[in-house]
């Protein structure tokens, strides 16, 4: 990130309920209901928002210029609008310009809208028909693959790994289950490991069916003010740090002999390096992780942590990413829980803020969280990371 | 907690009636038990008989049922109320289903309207409607010299990488340039034709094959490799021979099967066996 020019803060944040389908609301109304909330957190009206900022995965809907008829729910019309559409990381992405937007000084206030309605089309279809044309359309199985649990097992042992793994999920699903806005609560307990080891049907190699991310409908907004007017509008805003966005080349040639350094590692070390956080695991209260399944998520703890050997599978086996852990993971649910895609990398960020803020209901760290860390993660292995305080004040950014 | 929303177990089988469609039960033969336990639980008898259907609140065992659903109360209630996936339940333990399982996915979809809360007091709005196509849309995409060499060669049964000038790697396919030097890559090298091994994707989940529009036919699987020639980084990857899928693991060597007729694209290969 360049020199940042002034200081922005998230001072509204309104989410819809997710679930695998919403057939009592069309995306306007779905759109709406999420606007509605997120004015009315932020304690403002739409005549003070400057510019909204549009994102969802329209080739999941199949519908064309989705910002269009969304302003029906929005209420874009006659103001600034922009849309952004990058996979999975839509919404961080949608962060990250709004961010980038009222830091510059172009606008005031900035209105971030992510939304999925992945009922409404056919996701996994959606992956594989706009897979790259000239090869990888022939290979490519939507968003599933067994290579994050192959890459574990081969590392740490078939039955070390997959309980870990099992334990992730079940974590998940522990958080999720406090909180009421979350898709799938199944209510699993520790004692299930082995019995949904033995249970839930494979997808691809070791990736079954309870690991895998949910499809869901939903909505999320966020909005953004410059320091002056976040502190003028609101009583707790949240400030944001730093964020980076990392981007590689496809994905399909990063299992050889050799791997490359993946963008999420490259992205932490990078953000952390330019912000002098040499330990991430001590600095961060919460860790909102885009995690779309259990075996990714669970790898990816010692990527972004830049933990080493089986730093991540210890922490996981001692419950420090438990609610009451030392370093809490998705209190939320994460994406195992609830997934609208073009959404769900903006519900880390948004996540995040109301754990900082304590306004996070019955899935809130009881502990004071301070410093929030955000991911998210796009389809054919992307980063965004993105860093939340909640005091003003911070080491400097090294620009070097 | 045996209710999700407000909505009970009695909410979903007092409704049935008003949900059945007569319609889509004619010709179905089917006695559907359903044991749900905990809050609000007991023991029903579904019987659908060519276009009538019969419930019945049973007392001690199920007798004489082609399925019977078991779930918890609250896991029942979620899946009618559309809360999560019969899939979901499943995965998680919470419902499982004995006799013909068919009965869920093909025939209750067709003889009941889905359960939908009475929020707004009137009557059940009328089912939407679906209407089904099958687009088909030409597409043509250009591939570029690069690309293009690579895929003549496939019909020639070549393997045609390219090279960077700056670090050295090779690229399957070639690409235009290295992402990661930032320079142009023209020197193409022949590699393979066999390689070694990295990671094997076993696929259980049968997805749509975007370039023909059928469901895979499920097991197969992608298997990632360093054909002979290729810098260790480097890897490509496409599908197994189906007859191999037991056998393969990482480190083995694998040779390509060419198909009969070559026009210069994927299907040049039918895919690669285990060559040891």
């Amino acid at each position: 990130m360049g020199k940042r020019n002034r200081n922005v803060g998230i001072i509204g944040i309104g989410q819809t309920e997710y679930s695998s389908h919403k057939e009592d609301q069309n995306q306007p109304e779905m759109v709406n209901q999420a606007v509605r909330r997120g004015l009315a957190d932020a304690g403002i009206g739409l005549d003070q928002v400057d510019c909204i900022i549009h994102g969802n995965m329209e080739l999941f809907e199949m519908v064309h210029q989705p910002d269009m008829w969304h302003v029906l729910g929005s209420g874009a019309y006659g103001k600034e609008q922009l849309r952004i559409t990058t996979g999975g990381t839509t919404g961080a992405t949608l962060v990250c310009a709004a961010d980038n937007l009222v830091a510059s000084g172009v606008y005031d206030v900035v209105m971030a809208i992510g939304l999925e309605k992945l009922q409404e089309g056919n996701t996994t279809g959606g992956i594989t028909n706009m897979a790259d044309p000239l090869w990888f359309r022939n290979l490519q199985t939507g968003a599933l693959s067994g290579t994050a649990a192959s890459k574990v097992i081969d590392e740490f042992g078939a039955d070390r790994s997959k309980r870990a793994a099992m334990n992730y999920r079940i974590t998940m699903d522990k958080h999720a289950c406090l909180n009421p806005r979350a898709h799938r609560r199944l209510g699993l307990e520790y004692d299930q490991i082995e019995s949904l080891m033995a249970s839930s049907p494979r997808l691809v190699g070791e990736l079954q069916l309870i690991h895998m991310c949910s499809q869901s409908d939903g909505a999320c907004v966020m909005i953004f003010a410059s320091e002056e007017k976040a502190k003028a509008l609101s009583d707790k805003p949240v400030w944001i740090r730093d964020h980076i966005t990392v981007h590689r080349e496809e994905s399909y040639n990063i299992y050889g002999l050799e791997v490359p350094e993946t963008t999420h590692h490259y992205a932490a070390q990078a953000l952390f390096k330019r912000n002098g956080i040499p330990n991430p695991l001590e600095y961060f209260d919460v860790f909102e992780m885009y995690d779309p399944s259990a075996w990714w998520g669970l790898d990816w703890i010692r990527e972004f942590l830049l933990l080493e050997d089986d730093e991540h599978l210890k922490l996981m086996e001692e419950g420090a990413l438990k609610m009451d852990g030392k370093l809490p993971l998705n209190p939320s649910g994460g994406v195992t829980a609830s997934n609208p895609i073009g959404a769900t990398a903006m519900l880390r960020a948004a996540e995040a803020a109301l754990q900082v803020r304590g306004d996070a209901g019955g899935h809130q760290i009881q502990k004071d969280v301070k410093h929030a860390l955000a991911s998210g993660f796009g389809g054919t292995m992307w980063t965004v990371l993105i860093m939340l305080e909640k005091e003003l004040g911070w080491q400097e950014v090294d620009h070097g | 907690m045996g209710e999700y929303d407000g909505v009970k177990v009695e909410n979903i089988f007092n409704t049935m009636e008003k949900r059945f469609i007569s319609l889509g039960a004619l010709g179905v033969d089917a006695v559907i038990g359903y044991k749900i336990t905990g809050d609000h639980g007991g023991t029903w008898k579904l019987t659908i008989s060519d276009g009538t259907m019969d419930l019945q609140v049973v007392q001690g065992a199920l007798e004489g049922c082609t399925t019977e659903i078991i779930a918890d109360a609250e896991a029942f209630v979620g899946v009618n109320v559309g809360k999560f996936s019969v899939a979901d339940a499943m995965a998680g333990g919470r419902l499982s289903i004995e006799g013909d399982a068919t009965v869920i996915g093909n025939i209750l979809p067709k003889i009941f309207l889905p359960f939908i809360e009475d929020i707004a007091g009137g009557e059940q709005g009328e089912e939407l409607i679906c209407l089904s196509c099958v687009p088909t849309i030409r597409q043509r995409f250009a591939t570029g010299p690069v690309m293009g060499k690579w895929l003549k060669g496939l019909g020639e049964k070549k393997f045609y990488a390219n090279r960077c000038p700056k670090c050295g790697r090779t690229q399957t396919p070639p690409r235009e340039i290295c992402a990661d030097c930032r320079v142009r890559c023209t020197e193409f090298a022949q590699v393979g034709p066999g390689g070694t091994v990295t990671l094997i994707d076993k696929v259980m989940f049968a997805s749509p094959d975007p370039l023909t529009g059928k469901v895979r036919s499920t097991p197969y699987a992608m298997i990632f490799m360093v054909l002979d020639g290729c810098t260790p980084g480097d890897s490509f990857s496409h599908e197994l021979k189906r007859s191999d899928i037991d056998r393969i693991q990482s480190g083995m060597k694998v040779r390509p099967v060419w198909a009969e007729e070559r026009t210069g694209g994927y299907n040049d290969l039918l895919y690669f066996e285990i060559d040891q």
